[in-house]
């Protein structure tokens, strides 16, 4: 039986309080920032859930990774799509052609086939949501670019090969690209296309 | 198998009827008839009372093709009752109290055991007050009939 969890309480004021932190975890990468407005739509947590919610709308083709519910027991992962497709309208649509898409940090995914936006529209690439086990453990990196006075270390919690060398070489040039947003329980990192990622030197 | 999917056609029929009656009678109507029920379910809001537009397309003499008419605000609201059953109001204007009233008695309607007790003591009767006012409405808007004519000039001799 389909069961339809509840939205935002306060949909305008509680969408505009996340749209802060994402602003803010965007123009300033690396920054972690908490969205504590909603439980989350398991087997989302909390941070990719209310993301969604905030920014997607009836124009937005939505893939939720089935590797997601396989982590969580119990959860279903078309459920978590109805409760999107009811609150935001947002239409599932495969990988290939999401324009949002939320996938684990321990999948393998191949970024060639993503969408990245065209020379001439970049900003219709996809933004990936990754859930990810903690900030406190994996790979050490160090992040600089636009946003970040000198540089920022950053953990994003044990990553898949794949997830790892995309971030140290994106395979885009810019402005072509994936900005991705770093999910555990209600915290978020958000690191963008303009943000250069290498790994920090052991000392 | 629940006894809304016995007769799947019918309960939609019944559902539509009720969800119309519940929309179109007056809110002040509506709410005091709810109030003599009695009735304090348990329930959850799953989407609070939100206002949007919808538009609307008219039929010139209900047979035309379609045109774009007019804009109307739309108010909606989602509940789920405490078993699982989840009840939808939609009305046009901006009364939010009266789109979760309508969504609760949508939620109570799908439930045999106060399915009778409402349609006797809340559906029935706004359903023959919205009657009557429709029946007010046509009866003024038919006394304004006009009929066009054209007389014959005799020129097509």
């Amino acid at each position: 039986m389909s069961i339809i969890a509840p939205g935002f309480n306060q949909n305008v004021e509680q969408s505009q309080v996340c749209f802060r932190q994402l602003l803010t975890a965007l123009s300033e990468p690396g920054t972690e920032v908490t969205l504590d407005q909603h439980v989350g739509f398991s087997p989302l947590n909390s941070a990719a859930s209310q993301v969604i919610l905030c920014l997607c709308d009836q124009l937005t083709p939505l893939y939720l990774s089935p590797f997601l519910a396989e982590l969580v027991p119990g959860s279903d992962i078309a459920q978590a799509q109805r409760n999107f497709t009811f609150h935001c309208n947002t239409k599932p649509s495969s990988l290939v052609n999401a324009d949002f898409a939320v996938i684990s940090s321990q999948e393998s995914i191949h970024f060639s086939r993503l969408k990245v936006g065209t020379d001439e529209q970049p900003h219709q690439s996809v933004t990936l949501i990754i859930q990810t086990d903690d900030f406190t453990s994996g790979p050490k990196l160090t992040l600089s670019g636009p946003g970040i006075p000198n540089q920022r270390t950053v953990q994003l919690g044990q990553l898949h090969p794949k997830i790892l060398q995309y971030l140290l070489a994106p395979s885009h040039p810019f402005p072509l690209g994936v900005d991705l947003l770093f999910c555990h329980q209600q915290s978020l990192i958000a690191i963008s296309r303009t943000t250069k990622v290498e790994l920090a030197s052991c000392m | 198998m629940t006894w809304q999917q016995q007769d799947a056609s019918y309960h939609q029929q019944s559902r539509q009827h009720w969800l119309s009656v519940l929309a179109c009678a007056p809110y002040e109507q509506v709410i005091s008839h709810w109030n003599t029920l009695g009735l304090d379910p348990e329930c959850e809001v799953i989407r609070q009372p939100e206002i949007g537009l919808a538009r609307i397309q008219g039929r010139v003499g209900g047979t035309g093709s379609r045109f774009n008419f007019a804009d109307t605000t739309v108010t909606r609201a989602a509940i789920r009752l405490a078993d699982g059953t989840t009840g939808y109001g939609y009305l046009q204007g901006r009364n939010k109290h009266h789109a979760l009233l309508i969504a609760i008695a949508d939620g109570l309607l799908q439930q045999r055991d106060y399915h009778d007790q409402l349609q006797a003591q809340l559906v029935a009767p706004l359903a023959s007050l919205v009657k009557q006012q429709h029946e007010q409405v046509a009866k003024q808007m038919a006394s304004t009939k006009v009929d066009f004519f054209t007389v014959v000039r005799g020129e097509d001799e």
